[in-house]
Parts: structure tokens; sequence; C-alpha cells
């Protein structure tokens, strides 16, 4: 019997008759089909319709022809392929560079660094952009004022608006994902390897170019597709900082045909499978570079988890580190927390500028204590079992023989083959439209199904990468002294993947808790969260108290961060 | 000891996301379609008030899309909650084509879980009127506060579509003709929508995207259907190279700084908001302008929806909702004039009231809802893409 084949035969030695394992990776592929597949046929098909909403369907090429005969559209696609390009090109360096400091070298207070980088991912977008604006804005920024008192300096230095400012702002928090992304797969390395290297003489920038990133291939190609395709979604900035400098993107886009009265469905859909074609490119060029190339770091021959020593550098380093981390996170968490206490938010010379009201205000909401209760309920429900089934899939993908585990793989990226701003309807559809969904509409349960389906690619993807480092000679002495397949994978497998799943589930919430977009639509007034409470403020005029709001969010998602990041570490590869 | 207390933690948020009390419980009759009406017609004959209201009360719930933001929803609910507190509100803010594209799909698939829409016109007439997805309010103003349409406008309900039946507007106001920095702009500078054309204002005015719903969209109505601007005048105004967005509070944030001192189509709400403020930004008055200026209801337009679930506790809730009390609460929280003249009006702003003299295009009506389209596709020849 092969290693690879242990999931699936193990059970077969108390249950000849039955092949469990087979049963249920068929059950597991067939529910992941459908729950992907639902919503982005419906969003397919729809690309086809073209009667107005509510009307009897026409179906036809138009939409089509109106997302690809508009030059306009095909100038959105491009700005958005530039500037997803700039901006990951420039994430992953860095990103490769602060997740390897902070999980492979003795850094000073690099836990610390570790988790302000985790905070960027926390922040609120839109607000965080508006913070950049206040003090980047060539007009009126507080930085380019401060910077022209300076002697030499006359005009603004920097302008938010256009596309460097889009790409600022987006790599305060590019950077710190790709830190929350990759730091578990480096920890994952063997040290050997790199003291082998060092042993060669090589120094220590010549053993992260020539070793490290090499092994760490299959997480970085990851981070970077996943990465990659959510910047092919990303509108809200784009439309804050393109729009006064007609730089428009693909989402945009989109998100004007869906809005326009009545809406361009067809046109929308269209051009939505935009997407699903990058991810289709992506995922093949994903395999073809995987294939046939092992990346197990951790196997059966002992594991070193020994730090690499900085020597002088270790202080300049932890410096520049720091500066990084300050500017991408403590600065636009600064700007934020005093806007909440501004009448109106940047806004100094007006009469009496400071006020509590926000604060009280919201606190004193009465539909506060249930927006907080959902968000705990949908953000942990989807963390738990989310991190459960990603888990699952990640382990059929990877360590089984399963004839489809290549397509469902595939599946697995499927639900980013659908805009954001899509998703929401496309699962809308689903929801009502399926008999055996219909009585979950409206309930925290279908909120916590649709971002599952929504967090999947990141959450199998980033454990598959992990998954692909372990050595199968581990499962194998487990077998050897007698372990079936479960407690091979509880004793063996989950305690190397658990800083992973820690990882997951906290995205799993994080993105649960402020998600707008997918949930918008299925959602009733009883399971409204806080993100949906904070759009409420923000329709009203009332962006300082929607801010307080995301405050909230952020402080909820910290305290669950601080409760739950310890316990990956404990569970963890140790350097006992 | 923290392995155990988050894995407890982890389980405790599976059940409660699991368990069935954590939904809200569905509107009765989900399945089976809506529970019979008592108040109705087509119910038992002509039941009195009382047995209306007990009949609301056994249903338990009312289930309302409308505007967001949370004073809105605190106009909307608070005063029916203390007056019906049986009666529970399930108000969801959402508005434009979500909250058409919610209503359709669940009217579509025969699953009547809202009650009531409060939104805009053009939804209304353009969308979910052609698809079938309203029912006549006329059979549910049977209450004692809205059974007499005397103390309204014209001494009649007024209705977004022309058939009087599916959208009563209950809220109108003037649309100021545009929003402006007073450090930059100077009213006396205006007294015409042509003044928007000197050369100064090139590339300094932002526009509501028009192809919207919207005041964007309200906006374009207004000058492409009045007789003395028309295409013409829209043909110049694009030349003046505005910048179109959809993002109300950068509108009104780069008023304020000066970036574009002039912005058309505006929302209200958020402009009103700014100026209570205090930030430099401010309303030009229609009466300045000798084209007039024209009337919207904004999202005053209240629905039911077809087989909607809960019959009686909808007659009570548009009882509520017309009456005195319920009028002046909506008309507090959106700061704009009730139709319904017994509700003061000291608290509005008298730029949005009409006044006599000034003709204004009733922007709202069926007829200019319709008008969209062509005005739509007319944008397409002179709106940078």
């Amino acid at each position: 019997m092969t290693l690879r084949s242990v999931a699936l035969d193990a059970p077969r030695d108390r249950l000849p008759a039955i092949p469990w394992a087979a049963l249920l990776t068929c059950a597991l592929l067939a529910l992941v089909a459908f729950m992907v597949l639902a919503p982005l046929t419906l969003m397919v098909t729809s690309s086809f319709q073209l009667a107005r909403p509510g009307q009897p369907a026409v179906y036809g090429l138009d939409g089509w022809r109106q997302a690809f005969g508009d030059p306009a559209n095909l100038a959105a696609l491009w700005n958005t392929v530039t500037l997803s390009v700039a901006r990951q090109s420039i994430a992953v360096v860095l990103g490769v560079l602060l997740a390897w400091l902070i999980a492979r070298t003795d850094l000073p207070f690099k836990g610390t660094l570790e988790f302000v980088f985790w905070l960027t991912f926390f922040l609120p977008p839109l607000p965080v952009a508006v913070g950049w604006i206040l003090l980047l804005d060539g007009r009126f920024g507080l930085v380019n004022q401060w910077l022209q008192a300076l002697p030499g300096v006359s005009g603004p230095l920097f302008d938010i608006y256009g596309f460097w400012g889009i790409v600022w702002v987006h790599l305060t928090t590019t950077i710190g994902v790709k830190v929350l992304l990759l730091a578990p797969a480096f920890r994952n390395l063997d040290a050997a390897l790199e003291e082998a290297a060092r042993t060669c003489g090589v120094g220590t920038l010549g053993t992260l170019r020539r070793i490290v990133i090499p092994i760490m291939a299959p997480a970085i190609l990851v981070a970077t597709i996943l990465g990659l395709i959510r910047s092919l979604d990303a509108f809200e900035i784009e439309l804050l900082l393109g729009t006064p400098v007609r730089l428009f993107v693909y989402s945009t886009k989109i998100r004007e045909l869906v809005t326009f009265e009545p809406p361009n469905y067809a046109a929308a859909t269209a051009l939505g499978t935009v997407l699903l074609v990058v991810i289709l490119l992506l995922v093949a060029l994903q395999r073809w570079y995987l294939a046939g190339r092992l990346y197990h770091t951790v196997t059966g021959r002992g594991f070193s988890t020994r730090e690499m020593a900085l020597g002088r550098w270790r202080w300049p380093t932890f410096g520049l580190v720091a500066l990084v981390a300050l500017t991408v996170s403590v600065v636009p968490l600064a700007v934020l927390l005093l806007g909440t206490f501004m009448r109106a938010f940047g806004y100094f010379d007006i009469p009496n500028p400071w006020t509590l009201d926000h604060w009280h205000r919201v606190l004193t909401d009465a539909t506060l204590v249930r927006a907080f209760q959902n968000t705990l309920i949908v953000g942990g429900g989807t963390a738990v079992v989310g991190t459960l089934l990603y888990a699952l899939i990640a382990y059929v993908i990877v360590k089984t023989r399963f004839a489809a585990r290549g397509l469902l793989d595939l599946l697995s990226w499927l639900p980013w083959a659908i805009s954001g701003i899509l998703m929401g309807l496309a699962l809308l559809w689903t929801v009502v439209q399926v008999p055996f969904l219909r009585p979950l509409y409206g309930t925290v349960q279908v909120l916590v199904l649709a971002l599952i389906v929504k967090s999947m690619p990141l959450g199998v993807q980033l454990t598959r990468s992990v998954l692909l480092q372990l050595g199968d000679e581990l499962e194998e002495a487990s077998r050897m002294a007698g372990g079936s397949w479960w407690p091979t994978y509880r004793r063996v497998v989950l305690p190397l993947l658990a800083p992973t799943l820690i990882t997951v589930g906290l995205i799993g919430f994080m993105s649960a808790a402020r998600d707008v977009s997918t949930i918008v639509l299925l959602g009733s007034a009883q399971s409204r969260t806080l993100a949906l409470l904070a759009l409420d403020y923000a329709y009203g005029g009332q962006f300082e108290r929607a801010t307080v709001v995301s405050m909230l969010t952020v402080a909820l998602v910290v305290v669950a961060a601080l409760l739950v990041r310890p316990l990956g570490g404990r569970l963890g590869i140790s350097a006992r | 000891m923290r392995a155990r207390l988050v894995i407890g933690l982890a389980l405790a948020v599976v059940w409660a996301a699991c368990r069935p009390g954590a939904a809200p419980s569905p509107a009765p009759g989900n399945a089976a379609g809506p529970a019979a009406p008592v108040g109705v017609a087509g119910g038992q004959g002509a039941p009195t008030w009382d047995a209306i209201v007990a009949a609301a009360k056994r249903e338990g719930r009312i289930s309302i899309m409308g505007p967001q933001g949370n004073e809105t929803r605190d106009a909307l609910t608070l005063g029916f909650q203390q007056q019906y507190p049986d009666i529970q509100v399930d108000y969801q803010g959402l508005a434009g084509s979500p909250l058409t594209a919610k209503v359709l799909a669940e009217v579509n698939a025969g699953q009547y879980l809202t009650d009531l829409t409060i939104a805009g016109t053009a939804g209304v007439v353009d969308t979910l009127i052609p698809a079938n997805a309203l029912a006549p309010v006329p059979p549910y103003l049977v209450g004692p506060n809205d059974s007499d349409p005397s103390v309204w406008r014209g001494g009649k309900y007024d209705y977004a579509d022309s058939s009087g039946q599916y959208g009563l507007i209950f809220s109108v106001y003037v649309k100021p003709p545009f929003l402006y920095n007073p450090n930059q702009v100077s009213p006396d500078d205006f007294t015409s929508y042509r003044d928007l054309l000197a050369p100064r204002w090139k590339g300094k005015i932002v526009l509501r995207d028009p192809r919207i719903a919207g005041g964007g969209q309200a906006a374009i109505t207004f000058l492409y259907a009045t007789d003395s601007l028309g295409r013409d005048y829209l043909r110049q105004l694009f030349a003046q190279d505005p910048v179109i967005s959809n993002d109300d509070r950068q509108i009104i944030d780069w008023v304020a700084r000066g970036q574009y001192p002039i912005a058309l189509g505006v929302s209200d709400t958020l402009a009103n908001e700014a100026i209570e403020r205090g930030l430099p930004v401010r309303n030009m008055d229609t009466a300045r302008m000798r084209e007039g200026g024209y009337v919207t209801s904004g999202n005053a337009v209240v629905s039911v929806v077809r087989n909607a679930p809960h019959q009686n506790a909808v007659t009570v809730y548009l009882d509520y909702l017309l009456s005195r009390d319920g009028q002046l609460a909506w008309s507090k929280a959106a700061g704009y004039a009730s139709q319904r003249r017994d509700v003061p009006t000291d608290h509005v702003n008298p730029l949005f009231i009409p006044k006599d003299g000034i003709t204004y295009q009733q922007n709202y009506s069926e007829q200019f809802v319709r008008m969209r389209d062509e005005i739509l596709d007319f944008l397409k020849t002179v709106m940078p893409s």
C-alpha cells in the first residue's frame, strides 16, 4: 500500500463491505460542487438573459456585446491588470521578506510585529482610504501641509488620487495579508536546510533567495494568486481614488452595470466571467509549476526550528520592519480613531470639531447588541465550520488518491470566479430557487453558508499549501505503529496544521465580520451584523458612526485573535 | 486551559449558528401563501378596525424594506412599535436596484416574506409594477387615520404610477438645483441653469451618476425635459467636463474641500447632515432659477408587495405611517414636508417646500420615469464613458 492511500484505505480494515472513505469523498465533492456551481451557473446563465428584471426571459448575446464591445470596459480591464500586477509585485517581495524575518530569524519582538501586521487586515478599507486622503491629499492632506512647512519644499509632495495612490492604500493592507498567509508556512521550514546553505558559504539573503523561496514556492504561489484575484475584484478604494482622475477599473464597471436603473445584469455578469477565465489560467499555471515536484519540509528525518541569527543587522532590521508595521497599521488606525471623535471626519476648522456623540449614539443604539451577537455567531460559525470543511477538502486533494481530487481542487477556487459585487445576487438567486435552501433564507445560517462558500479558495488553498510541506513518512510511521486513519490525522497531521488552521479560522471570522456584499441581500432585520449596521449609518450620512461600528468590529476581531492565536503556537511545531 | 476555553467557545458558536432558534421565525403562511386578510377587500365582509388590529397582533410581525440610515429606520419603526408592541417590525435598509432585486427574487420564487417597500419611484414604476410584484394599495387604506384622503394635498392620495394603485407618495420636496461651496461660489452669480455653462466652472462640477436611480437621474431628467434647456443644454453641460461619481459622501466632501465647488444631484439627506455639522456647503435656492425647478418624492413611496404575508399588519402599519404622528416622525427624520396638510413644517428647511408662483416639474410621476430610457440613450452620446 502506498503512503498516499492512507486516508482512503484505512477504514477498509474495519468495514470492508462499505467503501466509507470513497463514499465520504464523493459526498464531499458533491457538496462542494453544489455550493460552488449553483451560483456560478446562475451567474453565467444570467449573462444571456436580456429581459428586464421581472419580465419574461429573453435570451441572446447582447450582454456580452455590451460588456466587451465597449472600449471603456476594455480600458478599465487594462487598468485593473496594471494596478493588480504593480501592487502584487511589491507586496509579494515585501511580504516574503517580512514573513521570513518574522518566522525564521531572531528579529526582536517578532510576535508583536506579526500581530501588528495582522491588524492591517482587520481594518475597514473604506475608512482607511478616507484616512489616507486626509493625510496625503494634494490640497489639504496633513502630511503635505507639514512637509510644505519645511524649507525648500513648495507644493504638495504627494497626491493620493490616481494609480500610485491606489497602489499605496492597497499595499497598506496587502502586505499584512501576505505576512498573515506566509508566516505559518515559513514556520514549517526545516532549519537544517538553511543551515546546510550557510555551511556551504551562502549568505543570509542568498539562503533566502536560493533555498527558502524555491522550497516555499507552493505557499508563495498561492498567496500571489489569491492576491491577484482579490486585486482584480477590488473596487471600493479604486472608486474613491480613481474617479477624480477618471481611472476606472473592471469592478467599478460591474458595479455601475448592477446599480443602473434598470440594472443591466446581462452585461454585468458577462463582464464578471473575466474572473472565471483568469482563475482557470492561474490554476493551470499553478498546477504546471508544482507538477512533479516535492515540497516536503516536515519529514520523518527530524525537524529543526532553530532561528537564523541576524547578527549586527538584528536591531537595524527591527527598526525597518517596525517602521513598515507602524506605517501600515498604527497610522491608519490612529486616524480612524481620531475621526470617530470628530463632528465631521477630517474637518478641523468647523465650530466645535470634537465630540463624543458618535460613540454615545452607537453604544445606545437598540440594534447594536443584536448586531454584535449576530456577528459573533456568523463569524464564529464561518470560522469553525469553514475551517473544518476546508481542512477536509485540502486533505483529500493533497493526501489521497481520490480520482476527482483535481476537480475538487479546481472547484475550491471557483467561488472567487464570481465578482464580489455579483456574489450577493448569485447567492440570493440560489437560495430562493433551491427548495431545500429556502427555509434558511433570511437566517444567520444562510449567512454562514454563504460566507463559507466565499472564503473557500483562501481556506482550502492556504491549508493545501501547508499540507504539501508534510512528508508522507510521518503518517506512515503512525500507521506502522498501529494507528488507523483518525488517530493519525488527529495526532500527527492536525498538530502540524494547527497554526495554519488557526489563521484560516481567524481570516474566516474576520471576513465574515466585515462582509457586506455577500450577505446584504440574504439577510433580514433579524440577522443584521455589525457590518450591515455600519452600512446603515453610512447611508444615513453618519460616516463617523459607521467608523465607530467598524472600530467595534476591529476590537471584536482583535479579542478573538488574542484568544485563539496562542493556541496555534501551542499545538504547532515547537522548538522542543 | 486556554485550549479548552477556546474549543468550548467554538462549540458554543457552532451550536448557536445551527440551533433552530437562531433563525428569525419565518413568516406565517410563507410556504402555503399569505394568511387570509381580515381587513382587505376579499376578506370577510367589513370587519371592524378592532378586529383588524387583533388579527394583526395575531400575525405578530411586519416585514418592511426601506431606506437605509439609522434615523430613517427609527422614524419608520419606533413610533409604530410603541403604539403596537405586539407587532414586531422587521425593517431592512435597502434602496435602489438591491431592493428591487431582492423583492423580485422572493416573489418569483413564491417566497412571500416582504410586506411593504418604501422606496423611490423608479424601481416601483420601472421594475416592480411591470413584474406584477405589487398589490394595489387603496384596499388597505381602511384605518381611522388613512381612510380619509381629504387631509392630504389636493384632497387625495398621490401615486407614482398613473393608475393610482401601487406607489403611494407621502412626501415630496423641492430638489435644490445644486449644492455649492459658499467660499468659492456666490449664489448671486446664478439666475439660470445656463450660468453653470460659464467657462469658470469648466472642470469644477461634479454630477451624481445619472444612469443610477437617485438625485443625478432626477436632475438630468429635469434638465432634459425642460423646454428652455433640453438636449442642447445637456450637451453644453457635459462639455464642461463634469466629474461623474455615485458616492454621495465623496461628492459632498469634494464640495466642502473646494475641489469641485458645485455638485448636481447629490443626496439631500447627506447634504443636510453636512450643513448641520457646519461644513462649508449650501443648497442653491430654486427660486433664483428662471427655469423653475422640480419636486421629487425621494424615497417616500410606499407599496404593498403582492401576497404580503401579514395582510392585517400591513393595514395597521399603513394607518400608522399615514397618520399625523407617523408622518411627523418621517418628516423630522427626513427633513422634508409631508403631503399630509396637518403635519407641521417648522422643522423643514424652507428651500425644500414648494413656493407659490414657481413652476415645479413633477419629476417623480410616471410620465417622467418612463422618459428615462430615452434619456439614458441620449446620455450615451454625451457622457464620457
